[in-house]
């Protein structure tokens, strides 16, 4: 068994703190459903696990079975067992998908996997996952839909074989059929050597691949874990009760408005 | 590098003399003057060990199809001059590659594209050696059509610099510039791409892209596009940009266990494969995905 084990946990951006003292153990075998209002810090605990070098983390420990995860590169995350299936997955023109593809399954192999054995097993899981063939000889998700970009986040999850997939709102721009797919294919990887954190915020979603944790993140802690029935009060009543509870909901982002100066230039308002 | 085996014509051109030919058809050979006169394919490997200046004229008779494939493997400070005219309705594809051993070495490449006739040029500048290469490009009939794509890669302190134009010189003619580059460890990349219509030249195109991406810190990289036009019916466009790989593209190649160099050499791969559009000939399709693999380091 392995166990992702977050401890007080603050993370920042641009001197604005997010992540206010997180506190998250997720052991293989597990499914932990991640929910709360937009804005709240959910996207920024998940891209913070994987790196990502806009967030600095201010305080507070991460670890994968052991192993200070802080101290790791985002490539070393990768191959550590950390996936994270994105919410925005980013089009790169040039890079050929399968060339990518094969590029990430062997930096995950001390050997590099052979054409052959590569080739069956993308068709495979292309068939699976019903995407289009052609996909893998385009530009990494160029043009690709919002739903063919999703699907092609949980077929690098399938290939890759990560011990903890983190999937962020990976329902996003899913029909049902493609929804039940991709629900499918996360089943398909549960077992005592894989763990998963999800981002969503529709019920479906958990209703056909069901958590077996829930968390309530709320202006950057989380605010109540439980099961199932967390879900089930969140869709019929949303999150207005968290407050009683005596939680603050960030609403969102505090923007400034934007108004013309000189010229038509954006200055921003005092 | 040996003759592809595809390839019917195959000569080797050392210190500006022709040394080996296996000439099978098609081809007339007049002193350093190489004559094509009807549709077919030529090799060309460029080798030297002196430091001059060394001439070479290819004439590409009218109404033929001609896959050029020249390869330069030059030591010491080599200069060829090359004089390539096209005829009426003739389309050439050309594919230019640079394997030269050490030194610095310089082309000058002139091309006159006659009435209706195309070319599509490729060159290929992935080694390890410094140059400073002209490449004109003479559209000087109607219907005349260039379209070339430059994919340059500056490493280890090398200095390369390239000027390539486009001159119009009749109306109706159309020229398109791809200059693709990378520069890397304190090397130097310079690329100037001009686009010239002359006044009463209308209805002529005349576009180039130049890109740069620079690798590391303490490099030198300018993309200049340049255009002079003297005449008011024509369509024109330009654009040029140098900076570093998109951070949230490397990003998102490292989540998924790439350390950054391969990323950075799986985004440089991608950005000169459009090269192989200039390939007609499998064999060479594959050396260059080859080379292309092994000079990325992939």
């Amino acid at each position: 068994m392995s166990t992702l084990k977050i401890e007080n946990l603050h993370v920042s951006i641009e001197d604005r703190e997010i992540v206010k003292g997180i506190d998250l153990e997720i052991n293989t075998g597990e499914i932990h459903a991640l929910m709360g209002p937009n804005g709240n810090g959910k996207s920024t605990l998940l891209s913070t696990i994987m790196g990502h070098p806009k967030y600095k983390v201010t305080q507070g420990k991460m670890t994968l079975d052991g192993q200070d995860v802080l101290s790791m590169s985002v490539d070393e995350r990768s191959r550590a067992g950390i996936f994270l299936g994105m919410q925005y997955p980013q089009e790169i023109p040039g890079v050929i998908t399968s060339d990518f593809l094969r590029a990430a399954m062997n930096a995950h192999q001390e050997k590099p996997v052979s054409l052959f054995k590569f080739i069956k097993e993308l068709d495979k899981n292309i068939e699976d996952l019903k995407m289009n063939e052609n996909l893998a000889h385009r530009y990494l998700n160029e043009g690709f839909s919002g739903g063919e970009k999703k699907r092609n986040e949980i077929l690098q999850m399938k290939l890759l074989q990560p011990k903890f997939a983190l999937l962020d709102e990976i329902d996003s721009g899913l029909d049902v059929d493609a929804l039940k797919i991709v629900a499918k294919a996360i089943n398909d990887m549960k077992s005592d050597t894989f763990g998963c954190v999800m981002v969503s915020h529709y019920e479906r979603l958990f209703e056909l691949v069901p958590p077996t944790h829930v968390h309530v993140l709320v202006d950057g802690k989380i605010v109540l874990s439980g099961g199932r029935e967390l879900i089930d009060k969140i869709d019929q009543e949303g999150y207005e009760w968290v407050k009683e509870l005596g939680y603050e909901i960030n609403e969102g982002e505090n923007k400034q408005p934007i108004v013309l100066g000189s010229c038509g230039h954006k200055v921003k308002a005092e | 590098m040996e003759k592809l085996k595809e390839v019917r014509n195959y000569l080797v051109i050392h210190n500006g003399n022709i040394q080996t030919q296996q000439i099978q058809d098609h081809i007339e050979i007049n002193e350093n003057n190489i004559i094509i006169y009807d549709s077919t394919q030529l090799q060309i490997i460029y080798t030297s060990n002196e430091c001059q200046l060394f001439n070479v004229f290819i004439d590409i008779k009218k109404n033929i199809n001609v896959d050029l494939i020249e390869i330069y493997q030059l030591q010491n400070q080599s200069q060829y001059q090359k004089e390539i005219n096209i005829e009426q309705n003739s389309h050439v594809t050309r594919y230019v590659e640079n394997d030269c051993l050490d030194g610095q070495y310089i082309l000058h490449d002139h091309v006159q594209v006659g009435q209706d006739a195309s070319i599509d040029c490729a060159y290929v500048e992935l080694s390890n050696y410094s140059t400073k290469s002209k490449m004109k490009y003479d559209l000087n009939k109607p219907g005349a059509r260039a379209l070339v794509r430059l994919a340059s890669l500056a490493s280890n302190e090398k200095k390369k610099e390239y000027q390539i134009s486009l001159c119009h010189h009749a109306p109706n003619t159309y020229g398109d510039m791809d200059n693709y580059g990378v520069v890397k460890s304190h090397s130097s990349l310079i690329i100037d791409g001009i686009g010239k219509i002359e006044k009463g030249n209308y209805q002529s195109d005349t576009h180039q892209t130049n890109k740069i991406i620079v690798f590391d810190d303490g490099c030198i990289a300018e993309a200049n596009p340049y255009l002079y036009i003297d005449e008011y019916d024509v369509k024109a466009s330009h654009g040029a940009s140098v900076g570093k790989i998109d951070e949230d593209h490397l990003y998102y190649l490292q989540s998924r266990g790439l350390t950054k160099q391969d990323a950075m050499h799986l985004v440089t791969y991608g950005y000169f494969l459009p090269v192989l559009n200039f390939i007609h000939v499998d064999s060479l399709k594959d050396r260059f995905n080859e080379v292309l693999k092994e000079k990325v380091g992939l």
